[in-house]
């Protein structure tokens, strides 16, 4: 369902992504993997049509997203990172805003709408401006506005920022029943806790490259470690964890 | 833990007598400053820092000055000079205070800010009349420098005149600061922040078409040599206008000493002191902590508008018209952009009015220059809200444009719709109302009018050519950043314009085949245009990427 060949993106002298290559197939939640900074977000920005790859090819949905790209997009959902929402609507504006973008019936979109709005418990919420909303609450509006066209592929980055115990739990419930329908689902998050436990295989880049990938049990027995956390500490070049803790106690005793 | 020098609180130590922590004081005073020289004001379309804003406010604040100066020379009644100079000074300061400083005169944000660090209330009071008397007594020096310096000289050289001036103009300016003060807060907590906002964009609109018409209207009213015959006869009721209050000390300092003197000038004093003690209940932490909470209950569920929406059931063009909506409601900059054109408008209608009116093009040959501001308008205001419309600062949303199917050349186009359906024709057919009551003929008045806009749109498909960005998508222009291709656009457009309703009057509107072939050609022109634009817009904004 996403295919990636060689893909790059450079901004002028940085080398954000560095010819990756990876499949996903349908069905499948990938988790991907990365310290900040490290091209997961480029990556997704790629992906979905909002950068333009430097090199290689991907395709998502069997489209290319270069020469193809409304194709790809109406087949995708999109959870951005920065959570950056038109504050200024209400949450059914929005999503009434994201379906007019999809070109999808008025009628069907505003049930559907109102529906999802009902099952993350912001149908009272509905006609009020997301400026007044809860981090929470503007996050449940996007994984809405992310589903309200029923796509092929997801894009969650960081899709749980901000989400209460029991709607994470919606989520993540959601995300395996979706998977179960045969949906695709990208999945970046720096939760790894969440990662290792809904993701059926994992990619971490570092530096704009992929530096391993597998299922998690895999990855911990590649690098000789207990638990993902670890691994993703070894991998991504991370200094001494208890060294840093103790020069930082340091700084805070010379007043 | 560091502290600051003992030297620099020593030299606020009257502050620690009245209860004010002077080292907090001074640093939240220096931190206030930094702030609101940093912000952008809510009310402009492009944000300037605060030294830009304030300076351009003192260059306005400067001219009024110097008319302000020559009256108190030249008008030979003191009281009356200085009541109505001090009108000028404490409207200007009222306003100011208001709409200009609103931010620096109690801020929700304080409480989540300060709430938890040992700040007591007293402090935060000084503090806050700090900054804002800062504010103030800066612009109060500005407007009132001249005038002041006036009156050692008004009655020859009298330096008790002189310095009953300077006591009057800050008396003046204090007073009307602690009101605004007292009535802004106590607003604030009865009424939404976000609804006060709104309400104080229209009250800023009023009073820039007040500031705008006054400069205009103003010297075409009175004669200069007029001011020396200026005198006024005091009654009672006069002294229930707060500015002859203050007004009354420059009569004290030439010797009037009657009740109708002394009881305004002892009034002043006592609502000065009144306002005073009141403002000191009210800006404290105490209060910020209310105002916070009132920040964050909801405005309430929002009424579905559904007018703008029935432009298109589905896709771009209702994507857009969403926004549109949602951004003029609430989005201040936005919403200030749009209004801005209201008052112009109507100074244009009235600067036209005034030379006479206007001739029916279909009648008189040639063009009247004052109808071409009429005309004009219709090129500026579309050009400046299709300009304004990209900048905002929630383009970070604007991600939703590039990973959803909508054709973005549709997105753009949909603006310059929306601007011709919900800008352009009602105010062509508003104006065409005015014109067919000069003209006498209301078919003449349509069709000039409908040739005007084709020729309008025409001209903003080439501006949009020219310079294209995705609605709401840019973050808010900065200092240096040009406007340039639209701005030439219009120059080129306006005399096009100028030359074309000339042209038409003298050779086209008296020929009916000819005037047919002329609509047929701007409509022709306007199809093609659009089409030819949508193909350029394809290849151009298609190929954007997501900046933000």
């Amino acid at each position: 369902m996403i295919e990636v060949r060689g893909l790059s993106r450079r901004f002028g002298d940085i080398l954000a992504v560095d010819a990756i290559t990876f499949d996903v197939a349908r069905g499948e939640i990938l988790g991907f993997l990365g310290p900040n900074g490290a091209g997961k977000s480029t990556t997704v920005k790629m992906l979905t049509g909002m950068l333009r790859p430097s090199g290689g090819t991907a395709r998502v949905a069997g489209f290319d997203v270069v020469s193809q790209p409304v194709d790809v997009k109406r087949r995708v959902g999109y959870v951005p990172e920065s959570g950056a929402i038109y504050d200024n609507l209400t949450g059914a504006e929005y999503l009434d805003l994201v379906a007019s973008l999809h070109h999808l019936d008025t009628a069907r979109s505003r049930s559907r709408a109102e529906e999802m709005l009902q099952h993350f418990g912001l149908l009272n919420a509905a006609n009020r401006r997301i400026a007044e909303y809860s981090k929470g609450m503007r996050q449940k509006v996007l994984l809405a506005a992310a589903l309200l066209h029923n796509p092929d592929v997801l894009f969650l980055d960081e899709p749980l920022t901000g989400l209460d115990a029991n709607a994470a739990l919606i989520v993540k419930e959601l995300l395996r029943s979706l998977a179960g329908q045969g949906k695709t689902i990208f999945f970046c998050s720096h939760i790894l806790e969440v990662v290792e436990r809904i993701c059926t295989r994992i990619i971490i880049i570092s530096k704009g490259a992929i530096v391993i990938e597998g299922a998690a049990a895999d990855i911990c027995a590649q690098t000789g470690t207990a638990t993902l956390e670890q691994a993703f500490s070894q991998l991504t070049g991370i200094q001494d964890v208890e060294s840093v803790t103790r020069d930082f106690l340091a700084a805070l005793e010379n007043r | 833990m560091d502290r600051t020098p003992s030297g620099a609180a020593s030299r606020l130590s009257f502050l620690s007598r009245v209860g004010v922590d002077p080292v907090q004081f001074r640093a939240l005073f220096e931190a206030g400053l930094k702030l609101d020289f940093r912000s952008p004001s809510a009310m402009q379309a492009r944000p300037q820092s605060g030294w830009k804003r304030f300076g351009s406010l003192a260059v306005m604040y400067a001219m009024l000055g110097i008319a302000l100066g020559m009256m108190a020379l030249f008008v030979p009644d003191v009281f009356l000079s200085g009541s109505l100079a001090l009108s000028a000074v404490m409207f200007l300061v009222g306003s100011s205070v208001l709409i200009e400083f609103a931010v620096v005169v109690i801020s929700p944000l304080d409480y989540e800010v300060l709430g938890y660090q040992p700040v007591s209330s007293t402090t935060y009071f000084a503090v806050r009349l700090a900054n804002v008397l800062f504010y103030t007594s800066a612009l109060t020096t500005i407007v009132g420098i001249l005038p002041m310096a006036a009156y050692f000289f008004a009655r020859g050289f009298d330096p008790v005149l002189g310095a009953a001036a300077i006591a009057a103009f800050y008396a003046a300016s204090i007073t009307t600061t602690v009101a605004m003060i007292v009535a802004y807060v106590g607003i604030a907590q009865l009424v939404h922040p976000a609804k006060l906002q709104r309400v104080l964009t229209y009250l800023q609109l009023l009073l820039s078409f007040a500031i705008y018409g006054g400069y205009f209207m103003l010297p075409r009213m009175f004669e200069p040599a007029a001011l020396r015959t200026w005198t006024v006869r005091k009654s009672a009721w006069m002294l229930l206008y707060p500015p002859t209050w203050f007004a009354s000390y420059l009569d004290l300092a030439i010797g009037r000493w009657t009740a109708m003197e002394i009881v305004p000038a002892l009034v002043g004093v006592a609502t000065a002191a009144l306002l005073g003690y009141l403002t000191a209940a009210r800006l404290s932490l105490r209060y910020s902590e209310v105002l916070s909470v009132q920040s964050s209950k909801s405005e309430g569920p929002q009424a579905p508008g559904r007018a703008l929406l029935k432009l298109g059931r589905t896709g771009e063009r209702r994507a857009i018209a969403l926004l549109l909506r949602a951004q003029f409601k609430h989005d201040q900059r936005f919403r200030f952009t749009v209004l801005s054109l209201v008052p112009l408008t109507l100074f244009y209608l009235m600067l036209g009015t005034r030379e006479g009116g206007f001739r029916d093009p279909f009648v008189h040959a040639g063009w009247s220059g004052d109808s071409m501001l009429l005309y004009f308008a219709m090129l500026m205001f579309p050009m400046m809200l299709l300009t304004g419309v990209s900048r905002t600062d929630a383009y970070r949303a604007a991600w939703v444009f590039y990973v959803t199917p909508a054709r973005r050349s549709d997105l753009v186009l949909a603006l310059k719709d929306l601007a011709m359906v919900y800008m352009l024709v009602p105010y062509c057919l508003g104006l065409g109302l005015v014109l067919a009551w000069y003209y006498g003929n209301i078919l003449h008045a349509y069709l000039h009018l409908a040739v005007q806009l084709m020729f309008v749109n025409l001209v903003l498909l080439l501006g949009i050519a020219l310079q294209h960005d995705l609605p709401f998508s840019r973050p808010p222009m900065q200092k240096g950043q040009a406007t340039g291709a639209f701005f030439f656009v219009l120059l080129v457009a306006s005399i096009a314009q100028a030359a074309m309703t000339g042209l038409l009057s003298r050779f086209v509107y008296r020929q009916p085949v000819l005037l047919a072939l002329v609509v047929a050609g701007f409509l022709a022109g306007g199809i093609a245009g659009q089409r030819a634009l949508r193909r350029h817009l394809d290849r151009h904004v298609g190929e954007m990427e997501f900046a933000a």
